[in-house]
């Protein structure tokens, strides 16, 4: 089983999304994929249709006593998505257990090929006393902030640059391309996904992108994701 | 409506047949489901593919002679290999079932000849590591120098004995007939082995043919009692020894192609060399120097280290302006003096790098170009030239009134592709005018470019060879450029090649005068020399009229014999061509294009034989778009008066068959195919002399690129660009994808990792075929688009794949079938009262040939160029 997490270098870079697109394209080619929404706003699940008013999560199992395995919804044949769930109060603002986590990860083992975590961002800001997963991807967009709080993290910590919203006719954007193809080239591999509206579109239809618009060219990049990722799959 | 007992009679008559060859096809049908019972799957199959399989009967009035092509045709599929067809469905392997079937005894001799073949496939390996080498290679070495050069010396001695005595030995016909078959016997098996042995072996017991034929010819076959036979007998003679002597000088100069790689430049570009490049131009459009401008700009070199400037002889002041406008340089001569020699010594003098770099103005550079090349310069010293390809990304004459663009090798393939890379081996690669890189020094060892002559490229290159300079051939297509537009344009080239050559000849002979090794001596020589067979090319298309008009007996040997003699040196001739030139020519292509070109070089080189300075024979070039198909008359003209000799001299080899004397009549045979073969071969030439309309003047080069597409409303999509040139582009999408013609799109292509967007039109849309155009690039954008198009470092090298496999047979039959197509061409073409006396000529000859059987296509065209018309 190996497990993967976005990090961004801030907030509001389609995390999210990716990751949603991410787990169905790796379902696609055969492997058993499981996600987990870290996030307590608990959007994960509105990619893949679950009811808005969903309100068992992992986090509401936790509360009332319950195995967290009881929330796992099954979405597909070999995709499986386990919500934060709706709690109630002001109890938003809850750090996940690293070591609890990292208990469950081994039981999930067997019953899964990939996990992957959906983080919350002030989780994701920080590369230490987090949630420790296997493969580590940061995510990024072509503009200044994102160049700025790039220069401050320890990329060596990370296995892949993911450069998202990409749109090659905007000068600053294929500029900022370059001087970090020049100064992360050689430690750190680059995937680009380009801007597309079939992106936005996915999630106003309540699909993953795979499913919704499987032509589009962000679902091409999202395929070569996978097909990356797998190359770093764990025994 | 499918063919029923039942419904036979009215798929017969609906089809347009007359009563009694209704009713008696409709009993023929009744029998066939009778007795072969056409019902079953098998049969059902083949009837469903029956339009592909007997495309001479789908669509035609049935008529009587319709059985007889049937079973012509039959025969023929049954015994022919099928073409490999892309998927194998419930039809096809039902007719392969039934091929199985009948063709139990066809299937064991092939096995056995598959075995055979794998068998030779392995001889070379087996031998590099058999014992017997190994103890060989190692005695050899235990030997002393002195003995080893004895051992080597009585080899040499034995071989040439033994050669000598193969060529000198008379025979009678059956010493001959076998010693032909055993040669035959060892080229057979010898051309299946892979390597450059077997080849240096076909090449051998060609020459001890052609050696022995034409000793043959020189002491058995001139008739010195009679003054006619004599004199036609020692023109044809002349001719044959000149072509044999092309033929052996030949094999030495490709015998063994060098295939040098680039050379690695050091890690550091500090200490990369300088460069100019140059680009010489005269009266040409600024749309075509723009692209190879632009794509110069971007080359892989230091900027600080690479200039480029335009030469302009025109001193145009919108050339200014460009150069201004993309920072290039720009130089301008008073004076016009020796066109484009005298330009570039002109800039030479103005310009100062190590290295020069010259390109014509329509000849685009890769952006690997210099890194390709300039290695080689530092690695030698005593370099002075490293030639890459001409390269051509639009068809030439042959290849677009012929149809074969891309899918048959053109006809400079065969000299940048193999010709150069031999004379590499022998230091005798020669520069040819564009897409190379020279050293100053040593232009300016030799006082510059040569002014001389009209080829002043090669005979710069002799210059330098002389001087002890050495040059080098990279055959890795580099740059690549627009092909002559008419045959008249090619024409005109090539006489002026010629020309130069032949002057180059008579003023600097490369046989003699100091500097040069024997090698290069040969490899020059035999450069000019292929100039000058025009007049042996002419004097082959007339031999055997002299026998036929005027009772000559060229050959004065009986006709068995000729054939004896011949047919090895011919055949020998082409299975070793075959081996060595396949790849780059295909068999008895040359042929044409030697037919082509005889009449118009032969006065020019003969003139210029005699007097180099004279001789001022220039065909204007007529050039420009080919507004509709039209006929050459004026370049086909000397080839219809040598096609109406020819069909004169078989009226009278009819006539000499029914009242000559018995004994003549092998001979009267045998001259007579020669004359049909000289006709065909003449028909093909004048089958290139029928332009074909020439749809639009910016040339689409194919090429599959990925690309992306983005979409004014957001949306974006993967696609491939399928095809590109100077005004858009042609995608292909994926399926489901609506665009409209008019609709704004943005288009996305890579250059290496960097990534471009072109704003862009759609402009039409056949099926999942997307044509764009760009309206308002700016310059940045437009150089951007040439990088990620036309100077893309991979763009001209998969050029070769699509090229179908060479079988000599094959070809020859393609080009007396082409011979053919050029008569039903011209008829086409003629004034409508001459037509109308031919026409049932013609009808005729249609009606013979609906019996002939057809190969079934597999395979529909990809072709750009058959979309287009």
């Amino acid at each position: 089983m190996t497990s993967l997490a976005l990090h961004g270098v801030r907030g509001g870079l389609g995390r999210s999304a990716l990751l949603a697109a991410l787990g169905y394209a790796l379902q696609g080619m055969g492997e058993r994929v499981l996600l987990i929404d870290l996030c307590p706003s608990n959007l994960l699940g509105l990619h893949f249709n679950l009811p808005l008013d969903t309100s068992e999560g992992w986090a509401l199992a936790e509360r009332e006593g319950r195995p967290a395995s009881d929330a796992v919804y099954e979405v597909l044949d070999g995709l499986c998505l386990l919500p934060f769930g709706n709690l109630p109060g002001s109890s938003r603002h809850l750090v996940p257990d690293a070591l609890a986590w990292r208990a469950r990860q081994a039981e999930l083992a067997e019953q899964f090929d990939w996990v992957l975590f959906d983080l919350p961002q002030p989780l994701a800001d920080s590369a230490v006393n987090g949630i420790e997963t296997d493969v580590r991807v940061l995510v990024a967009e072509a503009e200044m902030a994102s160049h700025l709080l790039l220069g401050r993290r320890p990329v060596e910590h990370y296995d892949m640059l993911l450069v998202n919203r990409y749109d090659p006719a905007s000068r600053l954007q294929s500029d900022l391309l370059m001087v970090w193809r020049d100064l992360f080239g050689e430690r750190l591999p680059i995937q680009v996904v380009h801007r597309d509206e079939a992106f936005l579109e996915a999630l106003a239809c309540k699909a993953p992108l795979g499913h919704y618009a499987p032509q589009s060219l962000a679902c091409r990049d999202v395929q070569s994701l996978a097909v990356r990722c797998l190359t770093r799959r764990g025994p | 409506m499918t063919l029923t007992p039942l419904s036979a009679y009215t798929w017969f008559t609906a089809r347009g047949a007359r009563l009694p060859v209704a009713w008696l096809f409709t009993l023929g049908v009744w029998l066939a489901f009778l007795f072969l019972r056409l019902e079953s799957p098998a049969w059902q199959a083949l009837l469903a593919e029956r339009q592909r399989l007997y495309p001479q009967l789908s669509g035609k009035r049935p008529s009587l002679g319709d059985p007889l092509r049937l079973l012509i045709q039959s025969l023929w599929l049954l015994v022919r290999r099928q073409p490999v067809a892309r998927t194998t469905g419930p039809g096809r392997r039902a007719w392969g079932a039934v091929r199985l079937r009948l063709r139990g005894v066809g299937q064991v001799g092939r096995h056995y000849r598959g075995l055979l073949i794998d068998a030779l496939h392995r001889v070379p390996a087996r031998y590099r590591a058999s014992a017997f080498r190994h103890e060989a290679s190692a005695r050899l070495r235990g030997l002393s120098v002195l003995a080893r050069r004895v051992f080597y010396s009585v080899l040499t001695v034995c071989a040439a004995s033994l050669a000598l005595l193969c060529v000198t030995e008379p025979f009678g016909y059956l010493a001959q007939l076998m010693f032909i078959c055993l040669l035959l016997g060892i080229a057979m098996l010898v051309r299946h082995m892979p390597g450059r042995f077997p080849t240096l072996m076909l090449i051998v017991l060609s020459t001890i043919i052609s050696c022995r034929y034409l000793w043959w010819r020189y002491t058995s076959t001139l008739n010195w009692n009679d003054t006619t036979d004599l004199v036609f007998g020692v023109i044809l003679l002349a001719a044959e020894t000149y072509s044999w002597f092309v033929l052996i000088l030949g094999y030495i100069q490709t015998s063994w192609p060098l295939q040098r790689k680039p050379a690695n430049l050091p890690a550091n570009p500090q200490h990369w060399p300088t460069v100019d490049l140059l680009i010489p131009t005269y009266n040409e459009d600024l749309s075509v120097v723009r692209t190879t401008v632009l794509a110069a700009l971007g080359l892989d070199w230091p900027r600080e280290c690479l200039r480029i400037y335009i030469l302009d002889d025109g001193r145009r002041d919108a050339f200014r302006a460009f150069a201004d406008e993309a920072g290039v340089g720009y130089i301008v001569r008073p004076d016009s003096k020796h066109a484009k020699a005298g330009n570039l010594n002109h800039a030479l003098g103005v310009t100062d790098s190590e290295l020069i770099a010259i390109f014509d103005c329509d000849h685009v550079p890769v952006r690997s170009f210099l890194q390709m090349t300039v290695g080689w310069f530092l690695k030698d010293p005593k370099l002075a030239l490293v030639q890459t390809p001409h390269h051509f990304f639009s068809p030439d004459p042959f290849e677009r009134n012929l149809g074969s663009f891309r899918r048959r090798p053109n006809e400079g393939e065969l000299f940048y592709g193999l010709i150069q890379d031999g004379n590499d081996m022998w230091n005798a690669a020669f520069f040819c005018g564009s897409c190379a890189v020279l050293r100053r020094t040593a232009l300016e060892s030799i006082g510059g470019f040569a002014v001389e002559t009209v080829t002043e490229d090669a005979h710069t290159a002799l210059r330098m060879h002389r001087q002890g300079w050495s040059s080098a051939y990279l055959s890795i297509p580099q740059a690549a450029g627009l092909a002559t537009e008419s045959l008249s344009a090619h024409i005109g080239q090539r006489i002026r090649w010629a020309r130069g050559m032949v002057q180059i000849f008579r003023t600097d002979n490369p046989l003699f005068g100091r500097g040069l090794s024997l090698f290069q001596r040969v490899c020059y020589a035999n450069a000019m020399l292929h100039f000058l067979a025009g007049l042996p090319r002419l004097i082959f298309l007339t031999a055997p009229l002299a026998f036929l008009l005027l009772h000559a007996y060229i050959i004065y040997a009986p006709a068995l014999m000729i054939l004896l003699y011949v047919l090895p040196h011919m055949i020998h001739a082409s299975l070793t061509n075959s081996r060595m030139q396949g790849k780059y020519r295909q068999t008895f292509w040359g042929e044409v294009y030697e037919t082509v070109l005889a009449w118009y070089i032969a006065r020019p080189t003969t003139v210029a034989l005699f007097a180099p300075k004279k001789g001022k024979f220039n065909v204007t070039a007529k050039g420009g778009l080919m507004e509709q198909a039209q006929f050459d008359w004026r370049i086909a003209q000397p080839y219809l008066w040598l096609a109406a000799l020819n069909v004169v001299g078989l009226g009278f080899a009819v006539w000499r068959l029914f009242t000559g004397p018995t004994a003549e009549i092998g001979t009267v045979i045998v001259s007579s195919l020669w004359v049909i073969y000289n006709l065909l071969i003449i028909g093909a030439a004048v089958a290139v002399a029928a332009e074909v309309r020439q749809v639009r003047r910016a040339h689409r080069v194919q090429m599959r690129l990925p690309a992306g597409l983005v979409l004014a409303s957001g949306h974006a999509y993967p696609c491939t660009l399928v095809d590109y040139s100077d005004g858009g582009v042609g995608l292909q999408v994926q399926q489901g994808l609506e665009l409209k013609p008019g609709e704004q799109v943005r288009l996305l292509l890579n250059r290496g990792q960097r990534e471009f967007a072109f704003q862009a039109c759609v402009t039409r849309t056949v099926g999942q075929h997307v044509g764009l155009v760009f309206h308002a690039l700016d310059q940045q954008q437009r150089i951007d688009l040439v990088h990620c198009t036309f100077a893309r470092a991979d763009a001209w090298l998969g050029w070769s794949e699509q090229h179908e496999v060479e079988r000599p047979l094959r070809s020859l039959i393609d080009v007396l079938k082409l011979g053919g197509v050029g008569y039903l061409r011209l008829f086409e073409h003629m004034p409508p009262w001459l037509r109308a006396r031919l026409r049932p000529l013609r009808t005729l000859a249609l009606w013979l040939a609906s019996y002939w059987p057809r190969t079934p296509r597999a395979i529909p065209s990809m072709n750009p160029v058959d979309r287009d018309a």
